[in-house]
């Protein structure tokens, strides 16, 4: 019975949405009527669209609105926009389709029929020196940086990296301050930025970073037409770019550069399943998968962010999308592995030297003291600059040795608790022979590590405290995935939280553990009693 | 070593030692009210008050195992760099964003020291306030290295102007350079500080022998 009345259903609305196919479009109507398409760009925008020597839009935006008439079957109709009046020349119906650099956010949503999948996304990138030794947005904290005046990007880029900025006027005020080193970079809209770099005389410097806080640019009809005929040709317009590779070859006529956002989509769209067909296509409801979307525009959609956090008005981003829920893991990995091998490395260290320092004759474990003294009283984040930018930059330039990140931090981290542990395992083993002289040295340094233990474990938990630095060497760990996830969601409030909290428990469950390291190895000691 | 870079760390010393001075007011400040919340807190626990004195024992762990590194990252993300005050613009500079974090994991470690103190003072043990202050001095050098965490949240201490002149000069070999003579800076100020402890620790010795 119910079988049969799903069927029903199905076979109903297989009628009824054939039925309104020809008409639930008024604005198609109009368009096929009128015999032509108007669509509105902007005319200040190169190469996006703008007027050529002769006084003709052209550009990007107005091939792929002449591609658009041509599926239509009509002719094109330019008309001007500005970024204030479009959607309301959209929904007063005096043009059809907005293709005008218009970037995805929740408010457009509502306003208006934003078309998906985007078509483009811009974001910002960081102009350096060909010099700079910068690798990664994270060497970026608290540093000082050249921004544009007025620009949307500036206030969230301040926030999110701390920066100290420099704002100036134009392009050549950056240059200049840029080549005098006032500042590190030269953050700006990636799309302007790779057109100026194919300028002679911007050769000397280079955008190496992937572009981050990106905005999917999207195509747009009047909020009513969105599910109509019109919105799912629109829609189907741009997945069918994006599997041609229409925007590509458009990038390259308009010499934009390619970008990594329109080549993902070209793999994306055109990735099929062993069945041969598409993973990404429309669905029978004619929605799209969520996982084909751009994340910044699942972001925007608020029936994906749905669940249990949001309801409290949370947004925390690995609760509703895979790709920040695997950043975060794997953040989390790095910190413990990061904290684990370098307390092994720590206690190794401090055997070693502890040993050392005790058993050295006494000018050399003078001097042995004092390199040990190096390692524990300088600041481990300037260890890791000293070993990964200075020695690091040093041995890539003249040996072409690239550092690896985690390694360099296990090292400075073994080192800088490896140190103190040292200087407490000596000190303990000449208390030791102090009172005990006529003990063997294994039961010297049995005992000697017992009472060190303490502070011992101590050093240990200050590791766990001290792993977050790694991030400033651009290891992927805990705060660098949080980070990441700050920069592409901006749910500030949330990560910091989430970090805080991590870190607390973390630390707890480091000191729990070693206390019961410590209980155990003293019982496993009074057992070794009794059986001798 | 060649001659320019000697000479170029020698014009940057200036500006450098600068810096060092923010680090050295930014721990003092650290140390200041970390001591004085630090002693409420051990206050509160030995307190009569048994309310209170689980509160503030709680509080205590709470501030002894957070790392200031992630607290100053939260800080300067969560207050804003500057909040409207009955029509005035207060900016909040980030070296006090810098001595607040720091000034928590002192609030722990004080607490513990000041709880330790007042139970040695009831058993009549001369030497706990010496060790008190030996305990404490250590310490100071622990937050003054961490000091050095805060270029990352922009304050503009030894290490973020170390960071400005590598920007100026763009020369690996001076990056090398200059954050070696910066970390000497730490290891001096340290050793200064652990010579200075190590007089006064024998005048103790001498002092109660």
């Amino acid at each position: 019975m119910i079988i049969r009345f799903s069927h029903l259903l199905i076979l109903f609305s297989f009628f009824f949405t054939n039925a309104l196919a020809a008409s639930d479009s008024p604005r198609l109507d109009l368009i096929k009527s009128r015999g032509a398409v108007i669509v509105g760009v902007k005319n200040d925008y190169p190469p996006w669209a703008y007027y050529d020597a002769s006084g003709n839009l052209v550009g990007l935006e107005v091939d792929l609105a002449q591609d658009i008439a041509d599926r239509l079957g009509v002719s094109l109709k330019l008309q001007a926009v500005t970024s204030s009046n479009r959607i309301s020349q959209l929904e007063q119906g005096s043009i059809d389709i907005i293709i005008a650099t218009m970037g995805d956010t929740a408010k457009r949503r509502q306003q208006t029929g934003i078309i998906e999948p985007s078509y483009y996304s811009s974001g910002a990138t960081i102009l350096i020196h060909k010099k700079s030794p910068l690798k990664s947005w994270a060497e970026l904290y608290g540093k000082s940086v050249c921004l544009t005046k007025n620009t949307y990007l500036n206030r969230d880029l301040i926030e999110r990296f701390l920066l100290k900025p420099q704002k100036y006027e134009g392009t050549l005020d950056n240059m200049a301050a840029l080549q005098f080193g006032k500042c590190s970079g030269w953050i700006y809209d990636d799309t302007a930025l790779t057109r100026l770099l194919q300028e002679p005389r911007w050769q000397d410097f280079k955008a190496p970073l992937d572009s981050i806080m990106l905005i999917p640019w999207t195509l747009a009809v009047k909020k009513s037409e969105k599910d109509s005929t019109l919105g799912l040709l629109v829609s189907d317009a741009v997945i069918d770019w994006h599997r041609t590779g229409k925007i590509l070859a458009l990038e390259e006529k308009w010499k934009i550069g390619e970008s990594k956002f329109i080549l993902d989509q070209n793999k994306k769209w055109n990735k099929k399943d062993e069945k041969g067909s598409f993973v990404c296509q429309r669905l029978a409801d004619n929605s799209l998968p969520a996982n084909c979307l751009s994340k910044k525009s699942i972001g925007a959609t608020a029936e994906i962010k749905s669940n249990i956090l949001s309801q409290w008005g949370i947004d925390f981003p690995p609760a509703y999308d895979n790709y920040s829920l695997h950043l975060l893991l794997n953040g989390i990995y790095i910190t413990l592995l990061l904290s684990v091998v370098s307390i092994i490395g720590s206690l190794l260290f401090g055997i070693f030297s502890g040993i050392g320092l005790y058993k050295l004759p006494a000018p050399l474990a003078w001097v042995a003291s004092r390199v040990n003294d190096i390692f524990r009283m300088t600041p481990p984040l300037l260890n890791l600059y000293i070993i990964f930018f200075g020695l690091g930059g040093l041995a890539s330039l003249h040996y072409g040795i690239q550092f690896n990140a985690i390694v360099v931090a296990t090292v400075v981290f073994s080192l800088y608790a490896g140190a103190s542990n040292g200087a407490l395992l000596c000190q303990a083993l000449h208390a030791a022979k102090k009172y005990h002289p006529e003990d063997s040295s294994r039961q010297l340094f049995a005992s000697a590590f017992q009472h060190a233990y303490e502070g011992i474990n101590a050093n240990a938990v200050n590791i766990v405290k001290a792993v977050g630095l790694a991030s400033m060497i651009a290891v992927p760990e805990l705060i660098s995935s949080s980070n990441q996830i700050i920069a592409e969601y901006g749910s500030k409030l949330e990560m910091m939280t989430f970090l805080l909290v991590f870190y607390f428990i973390i630390v707890y469950a480091f000191i729990f553990l070693l206390n019961r390291l410590q209980r155990w190895v003293g019982k496993n000691k009074e057992s070794d009693g009794e059986l001798v | 070593m060649n001659t320019t870079i000697y000479t170029e760390i020698l014009t940057w010393t200036p500006t450098l030692l600068n810096g060092f001075g923010l680090n050295i007011a930014i721990s003092l400040v650290a140390m200041t009210f970390g001591t004085l919340i630090g002693w409420m807190l051990a206050s509160g626990r030995h307190g009569s008050s048994r309310c209170i004195g689980i509160s503030c024992n709680l509080a205590t762990g709470l501030f002894r195992n957070i790392p200031s590194f992630v607290l100053m990252f939260y800080i300067a993300f969560i207050i804003p760099i500057e909040f409207e005050w009955q029509d005035h613009v207060i900016q909040f500079p980030a070296w006090i964003k810098a001595s607040i974090a720091l000034a928590v994991p002192v609030i722990g470690f004080t607490s513990d020291q000041f709880l330790y103190l007042r139970s040695s003072h009831k058993q009549n043990n001369t030497v706990a306030l010496p060790m008190f202050f030996i305990a404490w001095t250590q310490y100071l050098v622990i937050i003054l290295m961490a000091s050095s965490t805060a270029s990352v949240i922009g304050v503009h201490e030894i290490v973020g102007r170390a960071n400005t002149a590598i920007e100026v000069l763009r020369d690996p070999e001076f990056m090398l350079w200059i954050y070696l003579y910066v970390a000497a800076w730490f290891l001096l100020a340290a050793m200064a500080i652990n010579v200075i402890l190590k007089l006064i620790s024998h005048r103790i010795h001498q002092h109660y022998s």
